[in-house]
């Protein structure tokens, strides 16, 4: 199995550009790919970046054709294992391709709130925790397979904005940390509910 | 108010951009969306306010921004 990654993103990439800048952290695993949903900031930041291929697509076309693209790029790079942080629901032929080798980072903890918008209704919610879900992606949207979350407390004497950058950067750290177990102990896991819940990656190692 | 803003951007955003009132986040090279929150909490310390969530996602120049806090300051 190759271990060339792809990750497909919506907006500013902010938890892909996360994983990249602490590549070295995934014993160097080749970050081959990243497909932006159109030419947006993570567009402009990865499309930069040598050895790194980065395309927009155009949903302006027929979502067949778009998917069609999709899996035209991952099979042209041979892309072993798919991570997205995406706001598009993915066709069946991409997830089919890719069945137990692409997953989400979604912004709740899910099965609470699944799509959309989620980190603002959990945070507006009464709910006294929120967090984030590291799921295998399946057909039906955020129903996959959970393997990892990070629960938060809520402070409420924190504003909205306060609890949502708590929340992202717990979110790339759990985003970072499950990509590591995917990609070097799935083997030893198959089978087996999920993964160890402690970090596999030192804290202290990440870069911010 | 206007510099204490500009003081902000700065720290948030490094020098790299001109500060002026119709900036948006296509003319700041290390704008992400990390930054911008962390952007906004920090006049939210600053000038005693909260943004609200549809605000925050609807304010897009620097300007928004104040005419925002102006509105909103106790």
């Amino acid at each position: 199995m190759t271990s060339n990654l792809a990750f497909l993103v919506s907006g500013d990439g902010v938890f892909a550009k996360f994983v990249y800048k602490n590549n070295a952290l995934l014993n160097n695993a080749h970050f081959t790919l990243v497909i932006c949903e159109k030419k947006n900031k993570a567009f402009d930041y990865f499309s930069s970046i040598d050895g790194v291929k980065c395309v927009a697509l155009d949903y302006c076309q027929n979502k067949e054709k778009v998917d069609e693209k999709i899996i035209e790029l991952m099979n042209e790079f041979e892309i072993g294992y798919v991570f997205t942080t995406y706001d598009k629901v993915l066709g069946t032929s991409v997830v089919d391709q890719y069945k137990g080798r692409i997953y989400n980072l979604h912004l709740s903890l899910l099965p609470l709130h699944p799509g959309l918008n989620s980190a603002q209704i959990s945070i507006e919610s009464s709910e006294l925790f929120f967090g984030a879900s590291f799921h295998e992606l399946s057909k039906e949207v955020d129903q996959g397979k959970i393997l990892g979350q990070v629960i938060l407390s809520k402070d409420l004497t924190k504003s909205y904005l306060e609890n949502r950058i708590i929340l992202i950067k717990k979110a790339q750290i759990l985003f970072l940390d499950m990509i590591y177990k995917v990609l070097f102990e799935s083997q030893y896991n198959y089978g087996r509910l999920p993964f160890n819940p402690s970090l596999s990656i030192e804290i202290e190692k990440i870069k911010s | 108010m206007i510099e204490s803003v500009k003081e902000e951007f700065y720290k948030k955003f490094g020098k790299d951009t001109v500060f002026s009132l119709e900036l948006t986040k296509d003319d700041v090279p290390k704008w992400d969306s990390l930054r911008y929150i962390a952007f906004l909490v920090s006049l939210e310390k600053k000038f005693d306010i909260k943004f609200t969530p549809e605000s925050a996602s609807t304010m897009k120049t620097i300007d928004d921004i104040l005419k925002y806090i102006k509105q909103n300051q106790p």
